[in-house]
């Protein structure tokens, strides 16, 4: 008789059919303000115009965001702490990013997560 | 964390008014940042600032997060020239499209003139362009600034877009007139080339040749 294989089930992933931005999520929900941000118009025209807003510079946003990638990246955190690291990815919620040869006083970390929660500013020349 | 700040309680339409304009922002321990505000980041409501260059030269670009924003101030106005300047800042486009003022709309004529000379129904809306009813093209008319819902429509009008020829005669990416080039076959006598349609009318790239 042959040994029968322990099935291992593994935690849900995420859902197919959602665009992956979800903030009914716990870990959205967790980490991150409690609602969007929204004047909660019931005019059309008015919901209209703030997503036509929201969809612009959010577009912005993730171009910035596309344009950072594989370039040096100055971080200025809290506790008056710099570092400097090439920028490699960052999550849909910008909640991490991920980073490689990170340059911090102890030594470099070939690759690394930085929570954006620690970060004040960052910038980078293009 | 410490109560939502009230930068962050700001709509996105709230938002929308410091777009292009020149600020300094507060951060978390007085620090100060000025520069063009390229966007906010309706989600964590990040400000992106820009710090100009030289006309088509570099530029730096700082980012405050959201929750360290304590306050921001505008302190002057984009002229049309800045507010072309930052709007493309981040778009991957080639050198011969970023260009004046002038230039974008010199580009339009072309392609409202190339799209009209292949038979598509153009026309204008304000400073785009509504092709066929279904597909917008936005300036600086390159193909990524077509915008549609219609998957079919935005791939040949894309294509047309690849094809148009610059003003010199001779389109962007055919290197030669003898029509040897071609996508992936390896035909011998090269009369199947993906960028010409060929006179039997087979337009497609993925048909072998037939001589294979």
């Amino acid at each position: 008789m042959k040994t029968p294989v322990c099935v291992v089930r593994l935690p849900r992933g995420p859902d197919p059919h959602g665009r992956g931005f979800d903030p009914t999520s716990p870990r959205y929900l967790a980490l991150c303000p409690s609602s969007l941000s929204t004047s909660g118009e019931a005019d059309p025209v008015a919901l209209r115009a703030e997503q036509r807003a929201r969809a612009m510079m959010r577009e912005r946003f993730l171009r910035c965001l596309i344009s950072m990638a594989n370039k040096k990246i100055q971080f200025l955190m809290y506790e008056r702490v710099t570092v400097a690291a090439v920028f490699g990815a960052s999550d849909i919620d910008v909640l991490n990013f991920q980073v490689s040869d990170l340059q911090t006083p102890i030594g470099v970390q070939t690759e690394a997560l930085i929570r954006c929660q620690d970060v004040i500013s960052y910038s980078f020349d293009m | 964390m410490s109560t939502t700040s009230a930068w962050r309680q700001q709509t996105p339409r709230d938002w929308e008014h410091y777009v292009n304009k020149q600020v300094t922002v507060t951060a978390h321990g007085q620090q100060q940042h000025r520069g063009w505000l390229h966007t906010v980041d309706p989600v964590t409501a990040s400000v992106v600032l820009v710090q100009l260059g030289e006309a088509a030269g570099g530029c730096s670009v700082s980012v405050v997060m959201g929750h360290a924003v304590e306050q921001v101030e505008v302190v002057g106005e984009a002229d049309e020239e800045t507010a072309m300047r930052l709007s493309s800042l981040f778009r991957s486009e080639a050198p011969e499209l970023r260009g004046s003022v002038e230039d974008v709309k010199r580009r339009r004529e072309e392609l409202r003139g190339w799209l009209q000379q292949n038979r598509v129904p153009v026309e204008e809306v304000g400073e785009d362009l509504l092709v066929a009813g279904v597909l917008t093209v936005r300036p600086p008319y390159a193909e990524q600034d077509c915008f549609s819902s219609n998957q079919m429509v935005l791939a040949r009008i894309q294509g047309l877009l690849a094809r148009m020829p610059t003003p010199a005669g001779q389109p962007f990416d055919q290197p030669a007139a003898d029509g040897q080039q071609s996508c992936d076959q390896p035909a011998a006598d090269g009369q199947q080339s993906c960028d010409q349609p060929a006179a039997d009318g087979q337009q497609s790239c993925d048909q072998p040749s037939v001589g294979f």
